[in-house]
């Protein structure tokens, strides 16, 4: 694991992860889609409109998940000073926008025909909507700090202050009076699900976090060949056209 | 395996609901492109910036 902390160690062993990633991706996003929206029963309440879910539910999960990442790394970035976690913090956080974005989007399409709007200030979609913020405000910040280690710096306090909205997001919904329903998934009990439907969701739950994966140690790499540009084994790799 | 729909109308028009389920998937499906897309293209042209740049 000490190894990997090292840029070079890392640009070399995500370089051998990533077809695999992207495999499991294929496979889970294949079965995923035929199952969500060919071979799972229509709900008897939403119809078809229910399966809005396959994507609605894996890019929310998503979105605090990637946050989740973003405020570790910030952690091991300022005790540690691992300038590793940096890079992925950095990666990650215009793709934890994306599935936030695609998270309220998605909420927006299911909300309008279940419950006759397009957004409500409820307290679920307004702390996923400064969720979203508080992304932006992490991809504006590293870009408005031209001094990589100030902008680091300023990263991860920025990450670690905004981690008090995760919990307010999740427990929204039981703490206060909320449109958006309850967890199926991510609560005490048994989920509160047919099979039929729980299946399609958790094979898009493991393909959106694949999807995760892949797209993110392929932006890290990228990264890492920016900051360390003046490396010798960059300067070979690239010189040598080598499968770099 | 059976699907849960008679016909191909009835899976493209989900019930009446097809504006809103396939926008979900589209947007997906869009969005994810994307996503993978950018990433490729930033190597390539990070890739020609170093062999284009002077050794240090």
């Amino acid at each position: 694991m000490k190894k990997l902390a090292s840029p070079r160690e890392f640009y070399r062993f995500s370089g051998q992860c990533i077809p695999w990633v992207w495999g499991l991706f294929a496979v889970a996003f294949g079965v995923g889609l035929v199952d969500g929206l060919w071979l799972a029963p229509g709900d008897y309440q939403q119809g078809q409109a229910y399966r809005i879910m396959f994507v609605h539910v894996p890019s929310a999960m998503l979105s605090l998940g990637v946050y989740v990442l973003i405020a570790s790394c910030a952690l091991v970035n300022l005790v540690w000073r691992i300038k590793l976690a940096d890079v992925i913090a950095s990666v990650s956080a215009p793709l934890g926008a994306l599935f936030t974005g695609l998270a309220l989007f998605t909420g927006a399409l299911w909300g309008k025909p279940m419950w006759g709007t397009w957004w409500i200030w409820d307290a679920r979609l307004t702390s996923e909507l400064i969720l979203l913020f508080l992304y932006f405000g992490l991809i504006a910040l590293r870009q408005g700090i031209p001094d990589q280690d100030r902008a680091a710096k300023a990263c991860s306090i920025l990450a670690l202050v905004g981690v008090i909205d995760l919990p307010i997001i999740h427990y929204s919904v039981y703490w206060w009076n909320t449109l958006h329903q309850q967890s199926t998934l991510l609560r005490l009990g048994a989920p509160t699900i047919a099979p039929s439907m729980l299946m399609p969701l958790l094979a898009m739950i493991v393909a959106f976090g694949a999807y995760f994966a892949a797209v993110m140690l392929m932006r890290a790499r990228n990264e890492i060949l920016q900051r360390e540009r003046r490396a010798q084994w960059v300067r070979e790799g690239v010189l040598n056209e080598i499968q770099f | 395996m059976k699907s849960s729909f008679n016909s191909w109308y009835a899976f493209f028009s989900m019930g009446g609901y097809a504006f809103y389920v396939w926008g979900a998937y589209g947007s997906l499906i869009l969005s994810f492109a994307l996503g993978a897309w950018w990433p490729w293209r930033q190597r390539q042209q990070l890739l020609q910036k170093l062999a284009d740049e002077p050794a240090a």
